[in-house]
């Protein structure tokens, strides 16, 4: 009797020492690549870093400078501007779009998993790859796109990705094209957790499509949705690759975002405490947005 | 069967054709949709096949008129800049990533789901919680260490930086609990040792989950971009993903070998989008996201 509970006794004790040992390593990276990041950028966001560069020991608090600095120029309320302006022109088109053909999919349409396919493909593909296609297709001067729209007869077709007024929106329609897919593949999923029954009881009383999709679809898969405006609003604001490949941030600043400043500034300026300030702002802008959608699943979506 | 029950018949067929109907309808309109969606790809590979005058004719030539696959290949894969490096490089890093990536999550997510210590469960919400962290807010700290590591301008950078992942530790978490738990203990009693009966009990049976993250995993270090533009200056080093910006930015309006360096970019994709598609639209809407 003595024998087994010190049996287990020390059984326990190495499940216990076991349990640490295989957690071990993603512990490591917790500390170091997760939680330890966030506390080196807000200290480096108070430091004069970036002017002394490699030399440590001549680093000194220099409290809220480059937060002040950071308020006061006219280029990171730009990159903010932008970023909120993509918000809008990118993620109501892509709900609404994909949306219907989800709905189109699930029910009304032959070789559904062939359609999945083929609408996710912009999504995984190389963001790299995917934004110089894009840069050929929309050519200002004598790419397919302007092509096509002098054809049918427009003849001051924009510059596109070089043009002040649609270099966002030419990037915004990239953006869209390639997650749309991803909404698409999203709310599928979505609309098989609705009850079939539902619609019957709806059809039997006499209920048409429209009065379906409005009273039953759409309320049942809100909390989907939601997390979709959420999770595409990160996606947004962490937009980075399709600019570097573009734009440059240009024309002038007229694609200029949050990343991509900070980008900029740390690496290519050497500014790293101006580029740490950047990263507490867009930190705090995402924190505030996740925060949001905790409340709000409470709140807003009943599930 | 009398008039009536022949009447319901007949209104049930033209019932059923009018959905038949419009269910054509509907396909023959996403089909359209879809061409439209995938028409900047066909582009892409008819446009690697053109003679450079042949890129911008208009009305498209979609099916080029004359070909030139093997010199533009050529040029792209073994001229100046070096293609079959950058390929070299992107599937070490990528392979490399994958490999220790899912190691250390699935240690993480067998001993999270099928061994009790202390703080475990605060530990792992903690790890979920730090996925709202995004990549960028540690991208500067990442430099210094690498700065002050000496790892600037290796491949371990990269592969460091995309080693932890939380959607990995939290799918096969969730799938590792839901395999029953005589299994594990079992073994334990027989004291099989915690080590091998993770490796011969709980690896192998995970393998759906495993692999699916796998798949994810490996399609996001492909397209890993951002981490080598900051942490790579060494040419030879170069992955695949810059190789295409270099290689955009050098050859500025050779359009047709910017093109066939972007099919080279892809292809392993699609190759592994058409093997694992299951796997990947279901790792991809159990809620993880890029990275």
């Amino acid at each position: 009797m003595e024998l087994t509970t010190r049996k287990t006794k020390s059984l326990r004790k190495n499940e216990i020492f076991a349990g640490y040992m295989f957690i071990l390593p993603c512990l490591f990276f917790l500390l170091f690549m997760a939680i330890l990041p966030v506390f080196l950028t807000v200290f480096i966001s108070l430091t004069n870093w970036g002017s002394v560069a490699t030399d440590l020991s001549k680093i000194s608090f220099v409290g809220f400078e480059n937060y002040k600095d950071l308020f006061k120029d006219a280029t990171f309320y730009t990159a903010l501007k932008n970023n909120i302006l993509l918000l809008f022109y990118t993620i109501p088109i892509q709900l609404i779009l994909s949306f219907i053909l989800a709905v189109l999919i699930n029910k009304y349409c032959y070789f559904k998993n062939f359609f999945k396919s083929i609408y996710f493909l912009p999504y995984i593909s190389s963001t790299v790859a995917v934004a110089t296609i894009w840069m050929v297709v929309l050519q200002p001067s004598y790419g397919p796109v302007t092509e096509m729209l002098k054809a049918i007869g427009i003849e001051n077709t924009p510059k596109w990705l070089s043009d002040l007024h649609w270099a966002l929106p030419s990037l915004s329609g990239m953006v869209v094209w390639q997650n749309l897919g991803y909404d698409i593949i999203i709310i599928l999923a979505a609309l098989q957790t609705v009850p079939l029954e539902l619609y019957e009881s709806a059809e039997m009383d006499g209920a048409n499509w429209f009065v379906k999709i409005r009273k039953i679809t759409l309320p049942m898969i809100t909390p989907t949705i939601f997390f979709l405006i959420i999770y595409e609003t990160m996606e947004t604001f962490r937009i980075f690759d399709q600019i570097s490949v573009l734009t440059d941030g240009g024309p002038g600043d007229a694609t200029q975002v949050l990343v991509y400043y900070l980008y900029k500034q740390a690496f290519r300026n050497s500014h790293i405490n101006y580029g740490a300030a950047i990263t507490v702002v867009l930190f705090i802008i995402v924190f505030v947005i996740t925060l949001v959608q905790w409340i709000g699943r409470k709140k807003w979506v009943h599930e | 069967m009398n008039d009536i029950a022949v009447n319901n018949k007949v209104k049930g067929l033209r019932l059923n054709n009018k959905i038949k109907v419009g269910k054509i309808a509907v396909t023959i309109g996403l089909l359209t949709f879809g061409l439209v969606m995938i028409l900047p790809f066909i582009w892409m590979i008819s446009t690697s096949m053109k003679y450079e005058v042949d890129v911008f004719t208009f009305p498209i030539q979609w099916i080029p008129t004359k070909f030139r696959i093997i010199e533009n290949y050529k040029e792209v894969w073994f001229g100046d800049a070096p293609f079959a490096l950058y390929y070299f490089n992107s599937i070490k890093v990528t392979v490399i990533t994958t490999f220790f990536s899912l190691l250390i999550s699935s240690m993480a997510a067998f001993a999270f789901s099928k061994l009790n210590f202390p703080g475990r469960d605060k530990i792992f919400v903690l790890i979920i919680a730090t996925m709202i962290i995004p990549d960028q807010v540690t991208l500067i700290p990442r430099f210094l260490y690498f700065k002050w590591l000496h790892l600037f301008d290796t491949h371990l950078c990269l592969i460091i930086s995309m080693l932890f992942s939380q959607s990995s530790i939290f799918f096969i978490t969730q799938f590792m609990k839901s395999l029953p738990a005589e299994l594990s203990d079992s073994a334990k009693v027989d004291g099989a040792g915690t080590l091998r009966t993770f490796l011969n009990i709980m690896l192998p049976l995970s393998k759906p989950a495993i692999a699916t993250m796998a798949i994810v995993k490996f399609i996001w270090s492909w397209n890993d971009y951002q981490n080598v533009l900051i942490f790579i200056t060494n040419a030879k080093l170069f992955t695949i993903q810059i190789g295409v910006r270099m290689f955009t930015d050098r050859y500025g309006s050779f359009y047709s070998l910017i093109m066939a360096a972007s099919v080279s970019a892809i292809i392993p994709l699609f190759i592994v989008f058409a093997i694992g598609q299951k796997y990947i639209i279901e790792g991809l809407t159990a809620g993880s996201v890029k990275g």
